[in-house]
C-alpha cells in the first residue's frame, strides 16, 4: 500500500470522527448551551461517601449517580459540549469495533446512525446525561467480554447481575446483546445460565433487598421525561444497539460494489450522516426554551437590569419568564413603572404562582415571597422542591439565605455544609458561610440586609392559593416596603381598579415616592380625568400635566376608531406601553 | 539504598504520619472541660449502650481520649481530626463491667505541638438495661409533599440501622403512625396514605391491610394505641388543616377542626366510637392506655367554632376506666387541667409500670413538634402532681416513649438546630425523675451536623421486626379487608 492510500485510509477511517466531535461540540457549545444550564441546576451533586451510598441502595442508583457526575460539569457549558461530543464518539467507535477485521472499517452505517441519533435526543432539553452514559457502558462491558475465550465468558454470569444492580435497566441492553452473541456463537448453556442469573438476582433482590415498585425495578432509572419524551427514537435506537452484533456480521456486497472512482461508497456513509445529522438538529434548537433558559440564568445571577432588557430586546409570552421578569422589575423599583412594557396576564399568573405541588412551580413560585418579604414563605416553596426534586443549587441556595435571613444560622450551616460538599459551588457556600452567626454582616449585605428588614412582622397565614390576598397584611405591618406596594399596584391594575389604586397613593407618599411611577400615574390620570372619584389629599406627589395630556390624545383617538377594535388597537400601538391601553384592550 | 532498604523507609514514614503520638511527661494540665460535641458529659447512661462517639471541638493536632473504669482499667483513643471513635467490643466490654458504676473520659489535647490535659469529665453506668431497638421515621420535615419516607430499626447497641418499610417500596405512599403494643413487635402497625392506603397490621410473620374507615365514620383513624391485651387499639380519628405562619419560626400551624376517639377490635375487625362525648362538645385525640388496661387516657379541648382562634384551643388532660369484657366506658374524668394554666397538652405516655404519665406542654393547640415552647412534664399517677422533666430545652420536646422497664424515656427534640427533631435518651429514676439526655450516638459523631431529615415517632421496642420488600409490595397491592362498625 503505497502512502497516498494509507492517508486515504487514515482520512476515511478517523476522520468522520474527529468531524462528530468538532461539529458535535461546536453545536452543542454554540446553539444548544441552554440545555447543559437547565441540567446543570436541575441536580447537584456532592462529594461525599453517604450521597454515594445513598445512591447503591437501588438498581440504576450507581448509573445516577454518574448521571449527575456529569451534568454538574454543565457548569462549564464547554465541558459539557466536549463530554457529550466524546461520549457520542465512544459510542459510534465501540459500535464499529464489534464488527470483525477486515470488515469494521466498512461498518460505518449502524454505528454512526445510533450516534446520530443520541445526538439527535441529546438536543432535547430534557434528556439526560445518564441515558448516555447507561448505553456507553453497556457497549463497553459487551466490548469486554466478548473477545474473552469462551470458558472467561462465563463472567457475565456474574457481570449481567452486577450490571443491573449498577445501571439498572439499562443492563438489559447489554443483556440482549449477550443472547445475540451466545446465540450466535452457539453456547447455549452460558445463555441460559445468564439469563437465569439476572432472574434470580432480579426476583431475590425484588423481594428482599429492593424498596422500590416492581414497575421501577425494571425500568428505573430510565424515565419519559428523562429521555425528552423521545420514546420512538430512543427505542428504535436501543433496539438497533441490540441487534449491532448481528448487524456487524452481515455482508451486504451491493454497498461494497458502489463506488467514487477507488473509494467505497460506503465510506462516504459518515459524512452523509453527518450532513442529515446537521439539518435534523439546526431544525430542533429551541429558541423559544433558549431564550426562557437564558433569562433564568440572569435571575439567578441577580442581574435584574439584564434580565429586562433582555425581555425587551426578546419580547416573550411565557408566563414563567414574565413572572421572572416582574420579580425584577419589582427588586429594581420599576414594577409599577414599567409594568405594561411587557405582556401580562389579567388573572395574575405573571405576578403570581399559585401553590401547586409541581416542581417547576415550586422552583420559582418562592421569588414573589422573597422579593415582598415573606420570607418564611420563600423557604416553603424552596423546601417543598427539594424534598421533591432533591438538592439543587439554587434552591439550596434559596434555603441558605432564607435561614441567614431569619438567624437560623444552624440550620444555615447544614445546608452550607451540603452546598459545600458540591463541585462548583463551594466557593458560593465559603462566601454563605461567612454570614454564619453575624447579624451585623447579614444587616449589612445588599440582599440579606434588605430582606431581613422586609421579612413581615405581622404573623399570619399565608395564602398562597391567593398570593395576592398576603400583600395587605405585609403592607399592614410595613407601609414603607415599596416593592409589596408595587406589587399590589401592579395587581390592582390587573383588575383595573382604579379606586384601589387612587386610595394607595397616600401610602405612597408614606413610603417615599417623590414621583407617582408612569403606569400608575396613567391609572390615577384616568380615574381624575374620566371624573371617576375623588382624588386623596397628597403633599409630595403630582400628576404630570403631560401624562394627561397624552391621555387626552389617547382618548381622542380611541374614540375616534371606536367601532372598530382592530383599527383602535393599531391606531394606539404607541400606547401599547400604558395602563390605558391594557384597560381597552385586554 | 537497597529495595528492601527503600521499603522500610517508605513503610515507617507512613507509620511514623499516620500516629498522632501520646502525651508525655511535659503535659500541661487545665480545668477546663473539653467542648466535645455531641455533649455526653455527666450523663448516666445504659450499659447495653453503642459507643458515645465525639468530636472534640476545638482546633487541636491531635487528640488522646482515654476511658476508664471505676477500677482505672480502661483503653485509649487516638485520632488526628478530633473525631473519637470508640471500638465497639471495648466499649461493651468497659460498660459491662461497670454497671451501677463510673466511667471517666481523660481528654488530651495536642495544640502547638504540645500536649494539654483537658479536666475529666465522667459518666454513671446504669445497671437497667435500655430496649434492644429504636423505632423511627426518617423524613423531611417538609409540610406537604413526600418523596422518601422510611421506618428505620437502630440497634441500641450498636449502630446498626435496617429499614423496616420504605414508601419507594409502594410508589411514594406516605407511611406514618407506626405503634406497638408495650415496645413488643408482635402487635405492630403502621398506617399508608395514598392509592395503596391502610392500616397495616403485623400478624406474626404476615402482614394484614385494614381499611379502618367505615361510612359512620367521618374521618380517618389516626393517632393509634394498642391495648395492652393486644385485643384493641384506641385511634382518635382527626379532621386535620395545616396552615403557614408568615413571620414565626413556628412555620407551619396543625390544627384539628374537630376530632373524636375509636377503638378497633383486631379479632373481630370492628371499629366503634369510644362513648367520652355523646354530645359532641369537645375534640378528643391522643389515646394512651393505663398499663392494666382499665383506664383510656386522652386529650381533650372544647370543641372550636366556625370562628374559632387557633391560639384558644387547649387541650386538657382527661381519662375514662374501661371494661374489655364488655368493651364499655365509663363518663370521663379530667387528670391535669391545662387550661386553667393556659397550657395544653398532648401525648400522654404512661410509664409500662404504670406510676408515671410524662406529656408534652405547650401553649395551644395538639401538634406540639412545631411549637418551640413545648416541654415535657411528668405526672405522678398516685397523686396527679405535675412536674416539669429535667433536661428540656429552649426549643421542641414532644414525642415520646417509656423502654419495657420504665427507666428510660426517648423523645424528640429540636434543641440542635431548631428544625430537625433528634432523638434524646433519658434515665428515669424510681421517683419518676429525668436524668440529662443524651442524643441517640451515631458512628460519626458529625452525623447530625448535616443530617436534615428528622427522626420522627422515636419508639422503644424489645424484638426485631421483619418485613421484606416484597411482602410489602404484595400486602399493598391487596385489597384492604374492610372493617365493619360496632355500635358496642
Amino acid at each position: 500500500m503505497n502512502s497516498v492510500e494509507q492517508k486515504n485510509k487514515l482520512l476515511f477511517r478517523f476522520f468522520p470522527y474527529l468531524l462528530l466531535f468538532l461539529f458535535g461540540t461546536f453545536f452543542l457549545y454554540r446553539f444548544t448551551d441552554y440545555i447543559f444550564f437547565y441540567q446543570e441546576k436541575s441536580s447537584l451533586f456532592l462529594v461525599s461517601l453517604p450521597y454515594l451510598i445513598d445512591h447503591l441502595h437501588y438498581p440504576g442508583g450507581f448509573l445516577e449517580y454518574l448521571g449527575t457526575l456529569q451534568t454538574s460539569f454543565y457548569y462549564y457549558p464547554i465541558i459539557g459540549a466536549v463530554l457529550v461530543s466524546i461520549e457520542v464518539c465512544g459510542i459510534v467507535l465501540l459500535l464499529q469495533s464489534f464488527a470483525e477485521k477486515p470488515d469494521r472499517s466498512r461498518f460505518v452505517l449502524v454505528p454512526f446512525v445510533v450516534g446520530a441519533a443520541i445526538f439527535l435526543m441529546q438536543t432535547n432539553y430534557q434528556y439526560q446525561a445518564l441515558n448516555t452514559l447507561g448505553i456507553l457502558f453497556q457497549l463497553i462491558l459487551y466490548r469486554v467480554i466478548t473477545p474473552f475465550k469462551p470458558k472467561f465468558q462465563w463472567i457475565s454470569v456474574v457481570l449481567l447481575p452486577l450490571a443491573y444492580f449498577l445501571f439498572g435497566s439499562f443492563s438489559f441492553l447489554l443483556l440482549g446483546m449477550m443472547t445475540l452473541f451466545f446465540i450466535l456463537e452457539k453456547s447455549w448453556l452460558k445463555l441460559l445460565v445468564s439469563w437465569l442469573a439476572v432472574a434470580v438476582f432480579f426476583v431475590f433482590g425484588s423481594r428482599l433487598l429492593f424498596y422500590q415498585t416492581t414497575e421501577s425495578l425494571f425500568v428505573a432509572p430510565l424515565e419519559t421525561v428523562g429521555i425528552g419524551g423521545q420514546v420512538k427514537l430512543f427505542s428504535a435506537t436501543a433496539l438497533l444497539i441490540l441487534f449491532v452484533p448481528l448487524l456487524s456480521k452481515l455482508k451486504l456486497k451491493v454497498f461494497d460494489r458502489l463506488r467514487i472512482k477507488k473509494n467505497h461508497l460506503n465510506q462516504f456513509t459518515p459524512y452523509i450522516i453527518l450532513l442529515v445529522l446537521a439539518v435534523l438538529v439546526f431544525n430542533r434548537v429551541d429558541e423559544k426554551n433558549r431564550d426562557y433558559f437564558q433569562a433564568e440564568k440572569l435571575f439567578y445571577a441577580q442581574q435584574y437590569d439584564e434580565l429586562i432588557r433582555f425581555n425587551q430586546r426578546f419580547p416573550t409570552n411565557n408566563k414563567l419568564t414574565l413572572f421572572l421578569n416582574n420579580v425584577a422589575l419589582a427588586e429594581t423599583g420599576k414594577l409599577a413603572d414599567s409594568f405594561f412594557r411587557f405582556r401580562q396576564s389579567p388573572d395574575g399568573s405573571t405576578l403570581f404562582l399559585n401553590w401547586e405541588i409541581i416542581s417547576e412551580i415550586l422552583k420559582r413560585g418562592g421569588f414573589y415571597y422573597y422579593a415582598t418579604g415573606m420570607v418564611n414563605e420563600a423557604q416553603r416553596w424552596a423546601y417543598e422542591y427539594m424534598v421533591m426534586q432533591g438538592n439543587t443549587p439554587e434552591s439550596l441556595t434559596m434555603m441558605i439565605k432564607t435561614e441567614l435571613i431569619k438567624g437560623n444560622y444552624k440550620t444555615a450551616e447544614k445546608y452550607i455544609s451540603i452546598l459545600e460538599k458540591s463541585l462548583f459551588y463551594k466557593k458560593r457556600a465559603q462566601d454563605l458561610r461567612k454570614f454564619l452567626n453575624d447579624d451585623q454582616a447579614v444587616l449589612a449585605d445588599k440582599d440579606l440586609g434588605e430582606k431581613r428588614r422586609l421579612d413581615t412582622k405581622l404573623d399570619f397565614f399565608v395564602q398562597s392559593d391567593k398570593p395576592w390576598v398576603n400583600l395587605l397584611p405585609v403592607l399592614q405591618s410595613d407601609s414603607t416596603n415599596r416593592i409589596a406596594l408595587e406589587y399590589e399596584l401592579a395587581w390592582l391594575m390587573l383588575q383595573k381598579d382604579m379606586k384601589g389604586i387612587v386610595a394607595l397613593l397616600p401610602a405612597m407618599e408614606k413610603a417615599g415616592y417623590t414621583k407617582i411611577p408612569k403606569n400608575v400615574e396613567e391609572a390615577v390620570v384616568t380615574y381624575k380625568l374620566l371624573r371617576v372619584g375623588e382624588l386623596p389629599e397628597l403633599t409630595r406627589l403630582q400628576i404630570n400635566p403631560q401624562t394627561e395630556q397624552r391621555f387626552q390624545r389617547y382618548y381622542q383617538l380611541f374614540q375616534q376608531n371606536q367601532g372598530n377594535k382592530q383599527k383602535a388597537q393599531n391606531a394606539l400601538r404607541e400606547f401599547a406601553d400604558t395602563y390605558w391601553y391594557y384597560v381597552f384592550f385586554d | 539504598m537497597s529495595i528492601r532498604g527503600f521499603y522500610i523507609l517508605v513503610i515507617s514514614s507512613i507509620f511514623l504520619w499516620s500516629c498522632t503520638g501520646t502525651p508525655g511527661d511535659d503535659l500541661k494540665s487545665t480545668e477546663t472541660l473539653p467542648h466535645i460535641k455531641p455533649d455526653y458529659t455527666a450523663l448516666t447512661i445504659p450499659f447495653n449502650i453503642a459507643p458515645l462517639n465525639f468530636k472534640v471541638v476545638d482546633e487541636n493536632e491531635a487528640c488522646v481520649v482515654k476511658v476508664v473504669g471505676a477500677d482505672d482499667q480502661g483503653f485509649t483513643v487516638q485520632s488526628k481530626n478530633s473525631i473519637i471513635q470508640f471500638p465497639e467490643r471495648k466499649w461493651k466490654k468497659l460498660l459491662s463491667e461497670n454497671k451501677g458504676k463510673e466511667i471517666s473520659f481523660q481528654v488530651f489535647v495536642k495544640q502547638s505541638g504540645k500536649w494539654l490535659k483537658l479536666k475529666s469529665f465522667s459518666n454513671q453506668v446504669s445497671a437497667q438495661e435500655i430496649d434492644p431497638y429504636l423505632y423511627y421515621r426518617l423524613l423531611y420535615p417538609g409540610y406537604e409533599s413526600w418523596t422518601e419516607i422510611s421506618i428505620v430499626e437502630r440497634s441500641l447497641d450498636s449502630f446498626k440501622e435496617k429499614v423496616v418499610i420504605e414508601n419507594n417500596v409502594v410508589g411514594q405512599n406516605c407511611v406514618n403512625c407506626h405503634a406497638f403494643n408495650n415496645q413488643n413487635s408482635d402487635d405492630f402497625m403502621f398506617h399508608m396514605r395514598g392509592n395503596l392506603g391502610g392500616t397495616y397490621f403485623a400478624d406474626g410473620d404476615d402482614l394484614k391491610k385494614v381499611n379502618l374507615k367505615t361510612p359512620e365514620m367521618q374521618n380517618g383513624a389516626t393517632y393509634p394505641r394498642w391495648h395492652p391485651s393486644g385485643k384493641f387499639v384506641a385511634f382518635s380519628s382527626n379532621k386535620v388543616v395545616q396552615q403557614f405562619h408568615s413571620m414565626d419560626n413556628k412555620k407551619i400551624e396543625v390544627s384539628d377542626l374537630n376530632s373524636s376517639l375509636v377503638m378497633y377490635d383486631v379479632a373481630k375487625n370492628e371499629m366503634m366510637q369510644v362513648p367520652v362525648d355523646p354530645d359532641k362538645q369537645f375534640m378528643d385525640t391522643y389515646p394512651e392506655w393505663s398499663p392494666d388496661g382499665r383506664y383510656l387516657y386522652f386529650c381533650r379541648a372544647k370543641q372550636i367554632a366556625e370562628d374559632y382562634d387557633y391560639q384558644d384551643t387547649k387541650y386538657n388532660l382527661c381519662r375514662a376506666e374501661f371494661d374489655p369484657e364488655t368493651r364499655s366506658f365509663n363518663a370521663p374524668e379530667l387528670v391535669f387541667d391545662a387550661e386553667a394554666i393556659g397550657k395544653s397538652v398532648s401525648f400522654p405516655r404512661i410509664s409500662p409500670k404504670g406510676d408515671v404519665l410524662v406529656f408534652t406542654l405547650h401553649d395551644y393547640g395538639c401538634f406540639s413538634i412545631w411549637h418551640k415552647e413545648a416541654d415535657l412534664y411528668s405526672i405522678d399517677l398516685a397523686d396527679f402532681q405535675v412536674t416539669k422533666c429535667e433536661g428540656n430545652s429552649d426549643f421542641t420536646e414532644s414525642y415520646h416513649s417509656w423502654s419495657t422497664n420504665s427507666s428510660w424515656l426517648v423523645f424528640s427534640s429540636k434543641r440542635d438546630d431548631g428544625l430537625t427533631a433528634r432523638p434524646y435518651i433519658s434515665f428515669v429514676d424510681e421517683n419518676g425523675n429525668t436524668s440529662k439526655p443524651f442524643i441517640l450516638p451515631q458512628k460519626d459523631p458529625e452525623f447530625y451536623d448535616e443530617f436534615i431529615k428528622t427522626f420522627n415517632i422515636p419508639e422503644f421496642a424489645t424484638a426485631d421486626v421483619h418485613f421484606k420488600p416484597g411482602k410489602l409490595r404484595s400486602t399493598a397491592n391487596k385489597q384492604a379487608v374492610q372493617a365493619s362498625w360496632a355500635t358496642n
